[in-house]
């Protein structure tokens, strides 16, 4: 047996070379790759990092503090706007969510005054949902800048005429990023509350609750931990959407970025603090949900437990 | 025809199989019986090449086939192999299954193909199955369309990795009955199984493993009768409660 | 815009939107909805979709501006560059992820990270800045930065279908993936009979739900004056906010190339979900099914 022990270890060595090897050209080839490119993105001149303690013309301070105080407005109208979507979002999502036995079955013992009112609640419920479908398709539908303009011009033209452009504009901004973000994040809501299984509403139903009652206590725990990793995407990509700001002339990243380059040809300086300061925050948020998903997973709730050992469906009959 | 000589293979730091030799000899069923984690599945998987040994010898027919100069697709043409989980291509009809490898593998015309993809489904059973999905069939059929996929590929032997552990006891009876049928038509098969009712009846051959070495082998009614290994007779004993 | 990993969207996320349902409208839902939006507006802002004098500067090819028929064809010709290129990097870098050569999966997933980190807007600017050094001579250079630009959309989608294709792959269960390899499949051929045509149907919602988020990233070439549907948008709006009491005009802009858009997205999902039910296979559902 000696000799295969040796034989083995010498083999469990070459693996780890291999390995080891495997792992440094990797490594190489992804500083080779940065390196190359931004050799190939400077044309020629070398990286300049004083550029980012210099103060550019017609601005009061330097590079690096603006980009921060840029990231800073970006950061916070991604936040007014997810946290007001949320609201909307939350509502809209739990209404379209819910199934309810068509009106004229649910009302057929009633005397006829309370059964015309339960119709007509009913149907103007009805016809709430069937118009936050719609809103919910239009803004997963169009682009948000599409959305961004429209708002936008509905603001310059309604707002008090004491308002400046850039309040005007600011509010338009985070509106349209507040109603496109409210629509997906309801698609997120209805999403997650409809995969609570139907049972356990009848189970809490049975234990003795009453429909609301079973909502709040045993559905809508559940269904946070399956929204939560989707909604901290949307937030992610909330933030990518607030670049769009610059449209409409907001100073964030992206507008600060191209009207450095205007002034200073140092574009790929630019470039690497406007995609550092997003990836900073996009990246480790990302990696995050990941994390998130994987420790609050429930088998069996909504998603697989893997998608490799799936136990394969051989107990059928017939 | 297939010899297995002095076969190591480590997973890690765990030593799966400790030297094992074996002989099957054409015509021949084998069954491989031990208690779990014997490496029994590691040596059916050593002799088609899904898995490579680290040491040792496999021999079909006389030639060395982990060698690297001889490719594994074709020992694995030669060789068939059903498993545990039966592992339906669920995306293909039964048909389909069966003749896939005929299609792609042996590059056979699709008339002739789809001819004897009938032929082997009749042959286990399932014509009236023809044109459904492994979801729609049991777990008996869908053992058996593994085993008709197995045998369109015309291998000098099959592989049987634990056919009936997953299936539902109703079901155990018609996949046992093909594996039967096959055995007395003189197919070579080396099965690892837990039905000792096969291994009694069916089996040439019975090999007991543990602890990655075959420690006994012999006629059916020589081991189950009078083991000599102690943890042969250990296993005798608790098989036949 | 980034509008993925949204309620239907890719990989993880889109897993929910699979399990409970979609909520689907129907087309004479929509065209009433739509009536009555137009009709709601109308009565606020008191102008008139009717106006004549609207539709033919805009919209009509009668006066040679025909800018809403420009526009359209702009986009489709983005979207017609974009989704290609997408796919072939999305399939390469969603191969590579998943091989445990790490010489392989580390510099895709460095890529796929980054061009999801990045907002997609910056990736137009920039490519656009940059790219006039790559443009071959005798090529417009406004064309060609253009063009480099729309590349750069398709990597940015390319990252994100990266992770779809990824997720497809590895759903196929290993034990099929031996039972290929046992029949005596090249390792070439499990890949394409086994895996493929199992991975492909399985990523069908989420990449129809990418490819409708490419026609709205086409948007941003906006910001770098190509011609597409929002730009013209755009540029009409500087144009006719000069001539007097046409201030309604403002809002039919972007209401007109909202429905458009809107039809487009309506068009892809639907043609997806045809797509689907074709190739649909009993008990062949989603990963997390």
């Amino acid at each position: 047996m000696e000799s295969h022990e040796a034989f083995h270890r010498e083999r469990l060595r070459h693996e780890r070379r291999v390995a080891l090897a495997d792992t440094a050209a990797a490594v190489g080839i992804v500083a080779v790759g940065v390196v190359a490119a931004s050799l190939v993105f400077l044309e020629g001149r070398s990286l300049d990092l004083a550029y980012f303690t210099s103060t550019p013309r017609n601005f009061r301070s330097p590079v690096w503090q603006l980009f921060l105080s840029a990231a800073v407005f970006a950061l916070a109208a991604t936040v007014a706007a997810f946290l007001m979507g949320l609201l909307i979002g939350f509502a809209t999502g739990w209404e379209r969510s819910l199934t309810r036995p068509p009106l004229l079955a649910r009302t057929h013992g009633l005397p006829p005054g309370r059964r015309t009112l339960h119709l007509v609640a009913g149907g103007a419920l009805y016809l709430l949902r069937r118009v936050a479908d719609f809103y919910v398709e239009l803004v997963r539908g169009t682009p948000l800048l599409v959305q961004m303009f429209f708002v936008w011009e509905a603001v310059l033209i309604a707002a008090p005429a004491d308002w400046d452009l850039r309040t005007r504009s600011l509010v338009a901004g985070v509106v349209a990023m507040t109603l496109n973000t409210g629509g997906y994040q309801s698609e997120i809501f209805r999403a997650g509350i409809s995969a609570v299984p139907e049972g356990q509403v009848e189970a809490a139903r049975a234990v003795g609750f009453r429909r609301l009652g079973a909502m709040r206590h045993i559905v809508l725990p559940q269904a946070v931990r399956l929204v939560l990793p989707p909604l901290t995407n949307e937030f992610v990509t909330l933030f990518k959407s607030s670049s769009l700001l610059f449209f409409i002339g907001l100073v964030e990243l992206t507008s600060l970025a191209k009207s450095l380059t205007n002034l200073d040809p140092k574009v790929f300086e630019i470039f690497l603090l406007t995609t550092a300061l997003y990836l900073l925050v996009t990246v480790p948020v990302s990696r995050a949900v990941i994390a998130l998903e994987r420790r609050y997973r429930i088998p069996g709730l909504g998603v697989a437990a893997s998608p490799r050992g799936r136990r394969r469906r051989a107990r059928r009959t017939g | 025809m297939i010899r297995v000589e002095g076969l190591h293979k480590w997973f890690g730091e765990n030593h799966v199989l400790r030297g094992v030799d074996l002989e099957v000899k054409k015509g021949e069923v084998v069954v491989v019986l031990g208690p779990s984690g014997s490496g029994k599945s590691t040596l059916l998987r050593c002799i088609n090449l899904l898995v490579e040994p680290d040491e040792g010898a496999i021999f079909l027919d006389g030639v060395r086939v982990n060698d690297r100069r001889i490719r594994p697709e074709w020992v694995r043409q030669q060789v068939g192999m059903v498993f545990q989980s039966f592992n339906l291509f669920a995306h293909l009809t039964a048909l389909k299954n069966v003749t896939v490898g005929l299609n792609k593998v042996k590059k056979m015309g699709a008339a002739e193909a789809d001819r004897r993809g009938r032929e082997l489904l009749a042959r286990v059973g399932l014509s009236d199955k023809l044109g459904a999905y492994p979801a729609q069939l049991s777990g008996g059929q869908q053992q058996r369309v593994s085993i008709a996929r197995a045998l369109a590929m015309e291998p000098k032997a099959v592989l049987f990795d634990e056919p009936t552990s997953a299936l539902d006891p109703e079901y155990i009876r018609e996949v046992l009955d093909v594996m039967s049928a096959l055995a007395s038509e003189g197919m070579t098969m080396v099965v690892v199984t837990h039905e000792m009712g096969f291994a009694r009846n069916v089996a040439t051959r019975v090999a007991f493993m543990s602890e990655g070495e075959i420690l006994e082998s012999g006629t059916p009614s020589e081991f189950f009768s009078s083991p000599k290994h102690e943890r042969a007779r250990a296993f005798v004993d608790k098989i036949l409660q | 815009m980034g509008e993925r990993g949204r309620g239907g969207g890719a990989g993880r996320t889109g897993t929910l939107a699979r399990v409970a349902g979609r909520s689907g409208l129907r087309v004479a839902e929509i065209a009433l909805a739509v009536a009555a939006t137009l009709a709601a507006l109308q009565w606020a802002f008191r102008f008139s979709i009717f106006d004549p004098g609207f539709w033919s500067a805009f919209a009509l090819p009668a006066q040679g501006q025909g800018l809403l028929v420009r526009g359209l064809v702009g986009t489709l010709q983005f979207t017609a560059i974009v989704i290609p290129t997408g796919l072939a990097f999305g399939f390469f870098w969603g191969w590579c992820r998943m091989t445990r050569w790490r010489v392989l999966s580390w510099p895709s997933t460095v890529i796929v990270e980054f061009l999801r980190g990045v907002p997609p807007v910056i990736l137009v600017i920039f490519a656009y800045f940059f790219g006039t050094a790559f443009i071959p001579r005798g090529l417009d250079p406004f064309a060609g930065a253009v063009l480099i630009a729309a590349l750069a959309v398709g990597l940015h989608t390319g990252a994100y279908q990266a992770e779809i294709f990824r997720a497809g792959f590895q759903s196929v269960p290993r034990g099929q993936v031996e039972a290929g390899q046992a029949l005596g499949m090249s390792p070439w051929q499990v890949m394409r009979h086994v895996v493929l045509a199992q991975a492909m149907r399985l990523s069908l919602p989420p990449l129809g739900n990418e490819f409708s988020n490419v026609i709205k990233d086409t948007a941003l070439l906006a910001a770098i004056g190509a011609t597409e549907l929002f730009g013209i948008g755009l540029e009409f709006n500087s144009r006719a906010v000069t001539e007097p009491g046409h201030a309604s005009w403002l809002f039919l802009v972007w209401l007109t190339i909202a429905m458009v858009y809107f039809v487009l997205n309506f068009a892809v999902t639907r043609g997806v979900r045809v797509l689907e039910r074709r190739v649909r296979v009993p008990g062949l559902e989603g990963a997390a099914a």
